[in-house]
């Protein structure tokens, strides 16, 4: 055991290799062990739930056999692992990687520790869109159907996208410097909140329902709905992946990447278009799940370093591993009772990052 | 051979207020060209036009011919390198990766050997070989200079721009920099610019000196000797000195003397 501390010691802190050696130890570290814990915590995830508790074998052969019956016919035990349990922990991977990646982007775009995916106001348009179709029937002037599945996440799509889209509009008329966004999501954000509030104040019966959605869930998640958080999720990821040398530029400060051949304005629009659209996604179905996507970048800063190469892969790893635990907690914990699952991700969370931060946390003040 | 060329540039931050007014400056040979004048007299801004990071009201800015305003950012950054006065230090990375943060335009998404030979090389001229594993936010004022002035050397430009590189330096270092810079700029026939607040450190090391004087203008522009003289100082700077020879290389020497408060010489 000591003799395998002393190897997984020697990974992270790099003694007696050269640089690029290092970074390829720490790619493979992270590659094989971000995959194996997202593939045993997946699992878990198959095999646990309220109704009943199954062993990874069990599972697993479920699984196949009603992938194998292409979802037609299944047993009890193929419905519960094929249609619940398995679109849950996809919408828990996607939304946990899409928060986290989101997140790490923000941060280093906007060079702020305290940055998260929901201060270019994503999550307060969200929120005042869907409470508007939860509490009072809004569908959009009936463009949409009262009955779509898809009604409240549509609408806290383009609740999410359109404060945002205000964001990006006052910032661009300031200045468009790194303060200018962060302020202009924070008033956006206030005001889309002071609606909210109203709403909530006049939603009568219906408030439970609307504070069910404002704490974050996984409960109603089925296929159709995994999949559309998880592609979209999934090419925004990609997408900021190709930009990872570029965020580590940025963090030199924007005269510094202009110089070095970055057009600063198109990069920074460009990565908070993908990060926002992304958190929209994220919140559409599950609602507005917080800490993941402000502490997970941190986390992996902590452990890897600042180079972004290394800690957008290693975000996608722990905020998808992070987020399924959450899950599996809030459904398990209480018989019958789904908690806020973002409560449960900060649980969880803190004392990991309180170790971190005491451990490691140096890194932040020098 | 590299030529730098600014031709009647005028620069503001906002409308009614131009810091830099009609600078004309030719540079057709290597070599080191050091920017002095007192504070806020547009020598940093003179810097950021040169390097596209601001561009001029009017007037253009050549190198080798081409006006930079018509070549993208990239374009730029493969001729004109900068070094700012001050580095940034949010989410720092180690010594190695800020420094290959300087050959971002020679690398894809991973590092090469080569690149990183290159890292080890400018260390090694810095003499910071030994600091590569530690944070930039974990480093003296002086060290993160020396990591700068690293990153600058490792994007291998053909202007090379620093803003106050011997800030925050020990006295060793500043000599060993200028020098340096001086030793680099004739081995590679590059021309750097770099500003520079130590008058003797200037008429020491630079081959010509150009110097601003309020309100953004370029007061003199030549050898050190046509330049660092008693009468351009106490003029510009608005403060008498005595400028004698330095006996081992014939260069000006300033012994300051006392300042002269005037609300007209300091203009504010």
């Amino acid at each position: 055991m000591g003799d395998f501390r002393d190897k997984l010691r020697a990974v992270i802190d790099g003694k007696g290799e050269t640089h690029i050696e290092r970074k390829r130890h720490r790619m493979v570290f992270l590659a094989t062990v971000g995959t194996a814990l997202l593939l045993i915590v997946f699992v878990m995830m198959l095999c646990i739930g309220p109704t009943a508790i199954l062993d990874p074998i069990d599972a697993l052969s479920n699984l196949f056999s009603a992938i194998g019956k292409d979802g037609s016919a299944m047993t009890d035990k193929e419905v519960m692992v094929f249609s619940s349990r398995f679109p849950r922990a996809v919408a828990a991977i996607a939304v946990g990687l899409g928060l986290s990646i989101a997140g790490t982007s923000y941060q280093a775009v906007i060079r702020n520790p305290l940055v998260d995916p929901y201060i270019m106001g994503v999550s307060s348009g969200a929120g005042t869109f869907a409470i508007a179709v939860i509490a009072f029937n809004f569908t959009f002037f009936g463009l949409i159907s009262s009955h779509s599945i898809y009604l409240i996440a549509i609408a806290a799509i383009i609740g999410g996208l359109l404060a945002f889209g205000l964001t990006m509009v006052l910032a661009h008329r300031a200045d468009a410097t790194t303060n200018a966004y962060v302020l202009s999501g924070v008033v956006i954000g206030l005001v889309f909140g002071a609606v909210q509030t109203l709403m909530i104040v006049f939603s009568g019966n219906k408030v439970s329902d609307v504070l069910l959605w404002l704490f974050g869930s996984f409960a109603n998640i089925t296929w159709d709905k995994a999949l559309f958080i998880l592609i979209p999720v999934i090419v925004m990821s990609v997408l900021l992946f190709r930009y990872a040398k570029e965020l580590n530029l940025i963090l030199l400060g924007e005269n510094q990447a202009r110089q070095m051949g970055l057009d600063v304005k198109k990069f920074n629009a460009i990565v908070l278009v993908l990060a926002s659209v992304m958190t929209a996604f994220c919140v559409a179905f599950c609602g507005i799940i917080g800490f993941v996507g402000l502490v997970v970048p941190h986390l992996c800063r902590m452990l890897f370093g600042g180079d972004h190469r290394l800690v957008l892969p290693a975000s996608l790893a722990l905020g998808g591993v992070l987020m399924m635990l959450a899950d599996l907690v809030a459904r398990m914990i209480i018989p019958g009772t789904e908690l806020p699952v973002g409560a449960i991700t900060t649980m969880i969370g803190v004392p990991v990052f309180a170790y971190l931060l005491i451990k490691r946390g140096k890194i932040y003040n020098g | 051979m590299t030529t730098l060329e600014i031709k009647d540039v005028d620069f503001g931050y906002d409308e009614g207020h131009i810091v830099l007014h009609n600078i004309n400056l030719n540079i057709t040979e290597p070599g080191l060209y050091c920017v002095i004048g007192p504070n806020g007299v547009g020598k940093s801004t003179l810097a950021k036009c040169v390097s596209k990071i601001v561009n001029p009201l009017t007037g253009e800015v050549l190198i080798n011919g081409r006006n930079i305003k018509e070549m993208t950012h990239r374009e730029v950054s493969e001729v004109v390198g900068y070094v700012p006065a001050f580095s940034q230090d949010v989410f720092s990375m180690s010594v190695v990766d800020t420094i290959m943060i300087g050959r971002h335009n020679h690398r894809r998404w991973g590092s090469r050997k080569k690149d990183l030979e290159m890292v080890y090389k400018a260390m090694t001229i810095m003499r910071i070989r030994d600091l590569g594993d530690r944070r930039f936010n974990e480093l003296s004022a002086g060290q993160h200079q020396k990591v700068s002035i690293a990153r600058g050397l490792v994007q291998e430009t053909e202007v090379l721009i620093l803003d106050e590189p011997t800030a925050n330096l020990d006295v060793k270092f500043q000599v060993y920099v200028m020098e340096l810079l001086r030793g680099v700029a004739e081995k590679l026939g590059i021309i750097i610019l770099t500003i520079c607040h130590d008058l003797n450190v200037t008429a020491k090391y630079s081959h010509k000196v150009i110097m601003l004087e309020r309100p953004g203008k370029i007061f003199a522009y030549g050898t050190p000797e046509e330049v660092i003289t008693a009468e351009n100082i106490e003029k510009v700077y608005g403060i008498k000195c005595r400028v004698t020879n330095d006996g081992e290389h014939g260069v000006p020497l300033v012994i300051l003397g006392a300042p002269i408060m005037s609300d007209e010489i300091d203009g504010r």
